[in-house]
């Protein structure tokens, strides 16, 4: 049997799906022409360390919390993650909006984000419930 | 002044109100680059934003005026407190990576930011 719960279950999915999605961010997501070569998704824009932090936060808070025995106590650990992990899945899809020429990256990343920002909402609602 | 006198539906309104004047600070100049500028509304995703500040503005005017919203079990307010706080990131993230940041991005993190806080303090009421 296993020694982790249905919350902790989701929660350590959640957490390395956020993790996976942070690595996506160095895979090429846009087909760049001439020297520059392919475009990363860190590549993309100066600031693409913010959503790498909010998720890399919320993934860790989730695996802190599922691999503790007690927990964080009072830290709600599940509703802030929930509440952090979009950023992925916001920063994702604003490059998928803009971007031509995607490539695997880009998909990836965007299949990452939306399962991590989906089982963060389960784990949620699975916290929620008691 | 007394803020503690405003009530939650003029907080709602005045959210409201931000997201409108969100949505028209995306059409004014967010770079300038020597003779070139451009403005929110140049980014490619600005559509996606326009529908959040659209859908967060909304909620909010709808339930200050009392309207039946289509959320079953979810909190209107907590939703659009949600909704504004994408926002208020989407604008981080432009104005950390813009060189020739332009006044249109201060005024959409001004806007984001006071309508996020004004939700969040009717969140907070509810809540209590």
């Amino acid at each position: 049997m296993s020694r982790f719960g249905a919350l902790e279950r989701t929660e350590i999915l959640a957490a390395v799906l956020g993790g996976l999605w942070c690595g996506s961010l160095f895979l090429p997501w846009f087909a760049g022409a001439g020297q520059e070569g392919d475009l990363t998704g860190a590549g993309v824009i100066d600031s693409w360390w913010l959503p790498l932090v909010l998720v890399a936060v919320a993934s860790g808070l989730q695996l802190l919390d599922a691999l503790s025995i007690d927990g964080f106590g009072a830290l709600p650990v599940p509703a802030i993650s929930t509440f952090l992990m979009p950023a992925g899945l916001l920063y994702t899809g604003l490059f998928l909006l803009a971007g031509d020429e995607l490539m695997y990256g880009a998909w990836t990343a965007l299949g990452l984000s939306a399962a991590a920002v989906v089982f963060s909402a389960m784990a949620w609602i699975i916290d929620r419930r008691g | 002044m007394d803020l503690h006198g405003i009530t939650r539906e003029q907080k709602q309104l005045a959210a409201a109100v931000s997201m409108l004047l969100f949505i028209i600070s995306l059409f004014l100049k967010w770079q300038t680059f020597g003779p070139i500028s451009g403005s929110g509304a140049d980014l490619g995703s600005w559509p996606l934003v326009l529908l959040i500040a659209l859908a967060a503005g909304a909620i909010m005017a709808a339930d200050a005026l009392g309207m039946d919203l289509p959320l079953r079990r979810l909190n209107p307010t907590a939703v659009a407190t949600y909704l504004m706080s994408l926002l208020v990131f989407y604008v981080l993230v432009f104005l950390f990576a813009i060189d020739g940041i332009a006044y249109g991005v201060w005024l959409a993190l001004i806007f984001s930011v006071v309508g996020l806080l004004l939700t969040f303090s009717v969140y907070r009421e509810d809540a209590r």
